[in-house]
């Protein structure tokens, strides 16, 4: 009888033998060099660290492979951003997959193989996970969920409490990109093929800007809603406000392109692999040295400044245009894109 | 970038506007007719840059804002009575209808996907042969040749199952309509330079000449728009009224042949119901009676019950009659993350662009 070996199956969810060699052959080999503790149902890790940081995400993008990364690496970038966010470093991750019947295991494995990859660069150590199996047609080929837990490394915790008018906004590089090679990659559309997912790990930078003692007011990652919806809700949680200058944003010349093309306002596209960095006058030449000498990060720039809010109008968010008065910028009202992350 | 930068200089702006405000000697009240162009009037901060003498009027070129309620509820009705898939633009599946919309209709179960084109529609019938897939075709002159050319394919190729839920508007028989109300008082028009790509820019020169009116085609960039303002206001104060081409970069004379072709064969001038403004003789496009068997409304016998008129005052903004902040719900009970009416949906919307663009209350 034929057998056909390549996909998943809904036994591979079940627990048994079929999961066991699932994971001995197609997953654990790509994590090799990342420390596996022993097979239990909890994991016991050392801790001695006074703050301990955790955070959760689940991954759900369409598609599964993308110019740039896939759903894997978008996993791990995803979860230790938001550590880093923090000021925090990554240390252990819990990851979760649920696959759909019929999913082929090569898939799996290139998957897996980017979750190693990210996770050997960042030294963390993945010490457990889920994975189940949903009938054809329950589930989009693969989700995923992890959970990070990071520590913090002394010094302030940069958070939007910490925002006062006058501090400079900073971002780590161009923007959008991932939000928009995702729509370009889903809808079949090929403006070009040089355009690429920014999906990245954030904390080497983080780290990077901590040791050089660079007082980090606030950090964001500009994931779902792009720039528009993360500064309006630091703007509603902080109660400041900001003037962002619309000629200082950068954006790569074809996604600028596709932006026109797509009617598409680049501030409320996703990025992955770049952040909002909030700091003094005084930090944002070092800020920039030291992202700019970063791969990923080369165009790190300013692009305006926390300002006082008036009374009258609250907390928000404007975009300076070259002439006219600044315009108000809301979040993301409805999805331009259907699933991104 | 090329092609762009040019047309958002602002010194080329700023140019246009001072002789605006050298010429203009008294008010002039000036619709854009496109949704894209009060848009980017408005993003752009060009309404501050004119002279109090001369008003802009955002016209009816809002496919969302003008397709009626009933023909979504049709939608919906496909999507879940008839069990088709039904393929719409990203936009159409915000609009309120009678009972939700289509975001709502596809939660409770409905088929409803957001195509960019009426050919992914087209791709989705060959890959569901035992599948109805209705295409939701609304629009002006920009999007009939796409349609047209689906319409094309669909009979090349057999497909039984795919039709289009058509609902097609002309942009020349809504600005007599808008000529003809004595309420509305508009004195030159920016024809929409991308209507006037497709279908060149004759069409509207007996307009010119019977309503001895100025109109001017126009694009869309800041430079154009102000370019097209200052074409009219010129027209205006030397009592002249023509037809003039600003967009000459892309609208010639006889418009797009292969495009106005495609139209022709494929529909044909008819009756037509706008939302807010009412049904009009040869003001839309429908199938021509070869092509009866792509019509859903025939296929699936759909009737348009009129639906339950709401307080929405669309109509007369569309008109010029009234702005946004006349309405008591501007602003308050309807935004555009909960409209009551289109022009509050569509992005383009007049109502969505002054919400957006914090332009709520009448500037004393």
């Amino acid at each position: 009888m034929n057998q056909d070996n390549s996909r998943i199956i809904l036994a591979h969810g079940n627990g048994g033998k079929l999961q066991a060699d699932l994971l001995a052959n197609w997953i654990f080999p790509e994590w090799g060099g990342v420390v596996l503790p022993a097979d239990r149902d909890s994991q016991i890790m050392p801790w001695s660290s006074s703050q301990l940081v955790m955070s959760t995400d689940s991954f759900v993008v369409d598609p599964l492979f993308f110019p740039g990364g896939d759903i894997g690496h978008l996993a791990v970038c995803g979860t230790t951003n938001d550590l880093a966010m923090s000021g925090a470093e990554p240390r252990f991750l819990m990851c979760s997959f649920i696959l759909e019947e019929g999913l082929p295991l090569n898939d799996l494995r290139r998957v897996a193989r980017s979750i190693g990859q990210v996770a050997r660069e960042l030294k963390l150590q993945i010490v457990g996970g889920d994975l189940k199996v949903v009938e054809r047609g329950k589930g989009d080929g693969m989700f995923i969920n992890t959970s990070g837990v990071g520590c913090l490394r002394g010094g302030k915790t940069p958070g939007p409490e910490r925002l006062r008018p006058g501090q400079r906004v900073l971002v780590s590089g161009d923007l959008g990109r991932h939000g928009l090679v995702v729509l370009l990659s889903r809808e079949g559309i090929q403006f070009t093929s040089e355009l690429q997912s920014d999906c990245a790990p954030l904390w080497p930078a983080v780290r990077a800007l901590q040791d050089a003692a660079i007082d980090l007011k606030c950090l964001r990652d500009l994931t779902r809603g792009g720039l528009a919806t993360a500064l309006h809700e630091l703007a509603q949680s902080s109660g400041q406000s900001f003037l962002i200058h619309e000629n200082h944003l950068p954006l790569l010349e074809p996604a600028r392109g596709a932006c026109e093309v797509l009617g598409i306002e680049a501030v409320y596209l996703a990025s992955e692999g770049t952040m909002l960095v909030v700091v003094d006058e005084e930090d944002v030449a070092p800020t920039l040295e030291i992202l700019r000498a970063r791969s990923g990060h080369q165009l790190a720039c300013e692009i305006g400044q926390v300002v006082s809010t008036n009374p009258d109008l609250g907390p928000e968010t404007r975009l300076q245009a070259e002439w006219g008065a600044p315009r108000r910028l809301g979040p993301l009202l409805y999805e331009a894109l259907p699933r991104i992350c | 970038m090329k092609f762009v930068t040019e047309f958002r200089d602002r010194e080329l702006v700023e140019r246009e506007a001072k002789r605006i405000h050298q010429v203009v000697t008294r008010p002039w009240r000036i619709m854009e007719v496109c949704g894209g162009q009060t848009h980017a009037l408005l993003r752009y901060g060009l309404v501050s840059l004119l002279p109090e003498q001369v008003k802009l009027i955002h016209g009816p070129g809002c496919p969302v804002c003008v397709t009626p309620i009933e023909v979504l509820d049709c939608a919906v009705a496909l999507a879940e009575q008839q069990g088709a898939i039904l393929c719409s633009f990203g936009d159409m599946l915000k609009i309120p209808a009678s009972n939700g919309n289509l975001f709502q209709c596809r939660a409770r179960g409905g088929d409803v996907r957001v195509v960019d084109s009426p050919l992914e529609a087209l791709s989705l019938a060959q890959q569901n042969p035992h599948r109805e897939v209705v295409f939701l075709a609304v629009g002006f002159e920009t999007t009939a040749p796409a349609h047209a050319l689906a319409v094309l394919q669909a009979r090349e190729l057999g497909l039984s199952n795919f039709s289009l839920l058509v609902s097609h508007y002309l942009v020349p028989p809504a600005l007599r309509l808008i000529l003809s109300n004595p309420k509305a008082q508009v004195d030159g028009f920016l024809a929409a330079g991308h209507v006037c790509t497709v279908m060149g820019a004759e069409e509207y020169r007996p307009i010119v000449e019977e309503f001895q009116v100025p109109i001017v085609v126009t694009g869309f960039e800041p430079v154009d728009l102000m370019q097209g303002i200052r074409m009219v206001v010129e027209q205006l104060e030397a009592g002249r009224a023509e037809l003039e081409n600003q967009y000459v970069r892309s609208v010639a004379t006889q418009g797009n042949p292969t495009a106005r072709a495609a139209i022709a064969q494929v529909f044909e001038p008819i009756k037509q119901n706008w939302r807010g403004l009412g049904s009009y003789d040869e003001s839309g496009l429908g199938l021509r009676a070869d092509f009866a068997h792509f019509d859903a409304r025939k296929k699936f016998n759909l009737n348009l019950v009129p639906a339950a008129a709401n307080s929405c005052l669309g109509g007369d903004i569309m008109m010029g009659i009234k702005k946004p902040w006349d309405c008591e719900k501007f602003g308050n009970e309807c935004s555009p993350d909960h409209p009551l009416g289109a022009p509050m949906v569509s992005a383009e919307g007049a109502c969505a662009a002054y919400f957006k663009y914090e332009m709520t209350e009448k500037p004393t």
